[in-house]
This record gives C-alpha cells, sequence and structure tokens, in this order.
C-alpha cells in the first residue's frame, strides 16, 4: 500500500492551518480509511491540544528521526477514532531538529502502513515550510478572504508550483462570513478563486463552534449539528475523489430573510 | 436627546427594510482591487527599485519638452476592475517654446559630443597604457593621440567596444545632469523612496 501524503500549509499563521489538518484527519478516519497526522510545528505544537491528546505524547517526531525511538512507539492513537494516529511535534526544539530528507524518510515508511498521511505545515516559507513539503505529492492552500492571507497564499502556490514533487494543489477558503460577503463587506470565495486562478476543495464557513470544539479537544466533525464540521466532511469526501457540490453559504433572501429577522428578533438562537 | 432617539429609529427601522446596500466601491472592491495590485507587482520584477529607474527615465524624457513638476509626478500602478493600468499623473508647469527645446537638444548633442570625445581620449590612453606594458617597439606610434590606425588590430578592436560602452554611460550621465538642472531638488525625493519601498519588501 501507498498511502498519499498531503501538506496543510498556507504561509500565513492563523489561517487555521491546524484546525484544517485535525478535522480533515478526523474526517478520513471517521469514513474508513488509515490516517496518520504529522505534526511538523517543532516548537510551536498545538494539533495534539485540538485532537485532545496533548496528555499523551511520549515521543515525537524529533525523537524519531534522532533515534531515541521507533516510529510506530511515536504514534498516539486519538481517543476515539483507532484509524487516526498523531505524529507530534517536540515542543522544546526548533525547526532545524528535523531535515527535509529526514522528514521524507518518515512519510515514506508511514506510506505504507497508511491510507492518508497529513502533514500540518509550521506558517512562512522558511525552512520549516521546506521541510513539511518535502514528502508531500499533494497540498491544501488554506487561506481566508482577508488579502494579506490572499497574498501570502499566492506566495506559497508559486513555492508550490516551483516543486515537481508537488502533483496537485487545492484551495481551502476558510472562515467565510457569508453575511459580510452579501453586504460586499467581505471579498467572497469567488474573489478569492479568482485572484489566485487554483482549484478549490473547500469552503468552511466562519463557526464559532471551532473555538469550543478546539477546548474541548474534540475536531469539530465530531459535532455533526455544526455547519463548519459538515463543510470539513466535504473536503474530506472530494479528497476521497467523490463529487460533492459546495454548500450554499448565503444567509437567505426576500421573504425568508424577513422570516429570519422576525425570529431573530424574538431570540436568536446560538 | 430627542431628535437622536428619533433618528436612531428611524435608522433601525430602515435597516429593518433594507438589506443596507451603499452605492460606489465596497469593501470587498477595495481589497479585491488592491490585491490584484499588489499581486502583480509580487508576481512581476516591477519592484520599488525598477519603478524608480523608470520613473527618473521618464522625468528625463519629458522634462526635454515641457517643464514639469518634477516632484508632484506620480508613477504607479493603477486597477480598475479586471484592468491594470500604468497611470502617469505629471503637473506640467508649463510648455517649452520651440527654441529653448532646440537650445535643450542643442546642449545635449555637445555634451553627448563631449562625451564621446572624452570617452575616446580615456580610451586612448588606456591603450596607450596597454600597449606600453605589452609591447615597447610601438612606443613612437602612440605619441599621436589622434592617429586612428593602427598596426595591432586587435587592439583596436578592443578600444572600439571600450569606447561605446564609455559613450553610453558618459551619456546617461549627462542626461542624469541635465536633469539635475532642471530639477535641483528632486533628487532628495528619488532617492528616499525605493528605499522604502525595498524595506517593505524585506519586512514581507
Amino acid at each position: 500500500m501507498t498511502g498519499r501524503v498531503i501538506v496543510i500549509t498556507s504561509g500565513k499563521g492563523g489561517v487555521g492551518k491546524t484546525t484544517t489538518s485535525a478535522n480533515i484527519g478526523t474526517a478520513l478516519a471517521k469514513n474508513g480509511s488509515s490516517v496518520v497526522l504529522i505534526d511538523t510545528d517543532i516548537g510551536l505544537r498545538n494539533l495534539d491540544l485540538l485532537l485532545g491528546l496533548e496528555n499523551r505524547i511520549v515521543y515525537t517526531l524529533v525523537d524519531v528521526v534522532e533515534e531515541r525511538c521507533k516510529l510506530k512507539q511515536a504514534l498516539v492513537k486519538d481517543k476515539k477514532n483507532p484509524n487516526l494516529c498523531l505524529l507530534a511535534a517536540a515542543q522544546t526544539r526548533d525547526k532545524s531538529a528535523v531535515t527535509a530528507e529526514q522528514l521524507k524518510n518518515i512519510t515514506e515508511q508511514l506510506q505504507e502502513d497508511f491510507d492518508f498521511i497529513i502533514v500540518d505545515c509550521p506558517a512562512g516559507i522558511e525552512e520549516g515550510f521546506k521541510t513539511a513539503i518535502s514528502g508531500a505529492s499533494e497540498a491544501i492552500v488554506v487561506t481566508t478572504p482577508e488579502m494579506s492571507a490572499v497574498r501570502d497564499a499566492d506566495r506559497i502556490i508559486g513555492l508550490l508550483e516551483a516543486k515537481d514533487e508537488i502533483k496537485s494543489y487545492k484551495l481551502l477558503v476558510n472562515r467565510v462570513r457569508p453575511g459580510m460577503i452579501q453586504a460586499n463587506d467581505m471579498m467572497s470565495v469567488e474573489d478569492v478563486v479568482d485572484i489566485l486562478s487554483c482549484d478549490l476543495i473547500g469552503i468552511i464557513p466562519e463557526d464559532t463552534g471551532i473555538i469550543t470544539s478546539t477546548n474541548r479537544g474534540e475536531p469539530i466533525v465530531n459535532d455533526e449539528k455544526s455547519i463548519a464540521g459538515k463543510a470539513y466532511i466535504n473536503v474530506a469526501k472530494r479528497i476521497m475523489g467523490e463529487e460533492v457540490p459546495f454548500m450554499n453559504l448565503d444567509e437567505p433572501k426576500g421573504f425568508a430573510a424577513f422570516i429570519a429577522k422576525i425570529k431573530n428578533f424574538f431570540g436568536p438562537k446560538e | 436627546m430627542k431628535e437622536n432617539i428619533f433618528s436612531n429609529f428611524y435608522a433601525k427601522v430602515l435597516s429593518f427594510f433594507t438589506s443596507g446596500k451603499e452605492e460606489g466601491e465596497t469593501s470587498r472592491d477595495n481589497a479585491t482591487n488592491r490585491l490584484k495590485l499588489v499581486l502583480m507587482q509580487d508576481r512581476s520584477n516591477l519592484d520599488g527599485a525598477t519603478m524608480q529607474k523608470m520613473r527618473e527615465q521618464l522625468i528625463t524624457v519629458i522634462s526635454k519638452y515641457i517643464e514639469i513638476d518634477t516632484e508632484a509626478l506620480d508613477l504607479n500602478l493603477e486597477g480598475d476592475g479586471e484592468e491594470i493600468a500604468l497611470m502617469l499623473n505629471i503637473p506640467v508647469i508649463r510648455a517649452r517654446t520651440r527654441e529653448e527645446i532646440e537650445e535643450l537638444e542643442e546642449q545635449e548633442k555637445r555634451e553627448i559630443e563631449e562625451a564621446k570625445q572624452a570617452a575616446i581620449e580615456e580610451a586612448l590612453k588606456s591603450k596607450e597604457e596597454n600597449n606600453e606594458e605589452n609591447d615597447a617597439s610601438c612606443e613612437e606610434e602612440q605619441d599621436d593621440e589622434n592617429k586612428e590606425e593602427t598596426e595591432n588590430e586587435n587592439t583596436e578592436e578592443n578600444v572600439e567596444e571600450n569606447t561605446q560602452e564609455e559613450q553610453a554611460e558618459t551619456a546617461e550621465e549627462a542626461g542624469e545632469e541635465n536633469k539635475e538642472e532642471n530639477a535641483p531638488e528632486d533628487e532628495e525625493e528619488t532617492e528616499e523612496k525605493p528605499k522604502r519601498k525595498r524595506k517593505d519588501k524585506e519586512n514581507n
């Protein structure tokens, strides 16, 4: 078996790379695939927190590289999903602790046992980024409809294009606020796609549930009611090759909007 | 106070029935247009320094015909929706008369001629030095500076190349001098701008 190595990257920090990694990984695992998540943000690890696994980490990526443990020993099984594993980053080291060669070596080993290897990339375009993309053949570029995030995504796309090993890269637009777009206060997903001229793999609406789910240490895909969770499940399906239409995030117009306003007036739901 | 409450209430009622659309450029257009421009600059090689170079050369050419306010000259990439344009905004002080233009052209010609002459002299001098080192027997001939034919063809070719290059350089210098004469204060601004832009780039 040769698993697919997908790197989740963005350039800019804080656009939701780690959240996306955690949710896509969990969604793929829920779908029956075997998945390993690798946190390459050495020194600033957070993927463990989002999955609620922070107390179970014994060995890290750096321990594997420096041969203090076997690769399998460093894989932490998810609480709920036995198909999902995490290879955590070391918190007390920096990006220079793992080279591109070493990470590539690790992803190649993991490809034999897993369907998907999801690599959570650090922010920036320096060595940490270069290391993270070293073993990958696919990439998901996360951005938000904000100017700085789109500009950085453009830079990342340029760098991915220049790397022959990356066979495909897709865009995921995160934290979309349909209300603001409808009021013409924010760039729409179409605007972003048009500017970056890159294929789209997902649109994730802004969802306060992301914060509470992080607080609980549980990816939002586990919450079936959440819109963001559903959007992430759709992304996972698209990765699997299914054709899933993009959700209609538009807020109701006309009479429906009037009803919604009245409903809101008498007590907005959370 | 009462009016305030009333207008607030009115605004609320109004917003209840309208979707709050505004005319003109929306915040969304603003973001898309600015982003398109900045990405065009990011993707191309038109960085601050190159734009500055272009600006300087444009000033030199235009100043020949029109007296312009070089400090207020504005050269920018601007975009309106799909189209991106290079916008050059030049405040004109006054058009030059034909005599002035001719005089400037004359002056330029003279300067180029002088520069050429200087370049040739320089080249001949350096040739002389070279030949002194290379071939002692040629010494007698090189005393005559104006004599263009020499026995050694290779060195002559070299000299021609040299003089051409130097002519180009000196012509450029002459152009700059010309510009300085027209707008002595401009130098400061043109020095400052590219540095700031380059700094921005580094930070990004």
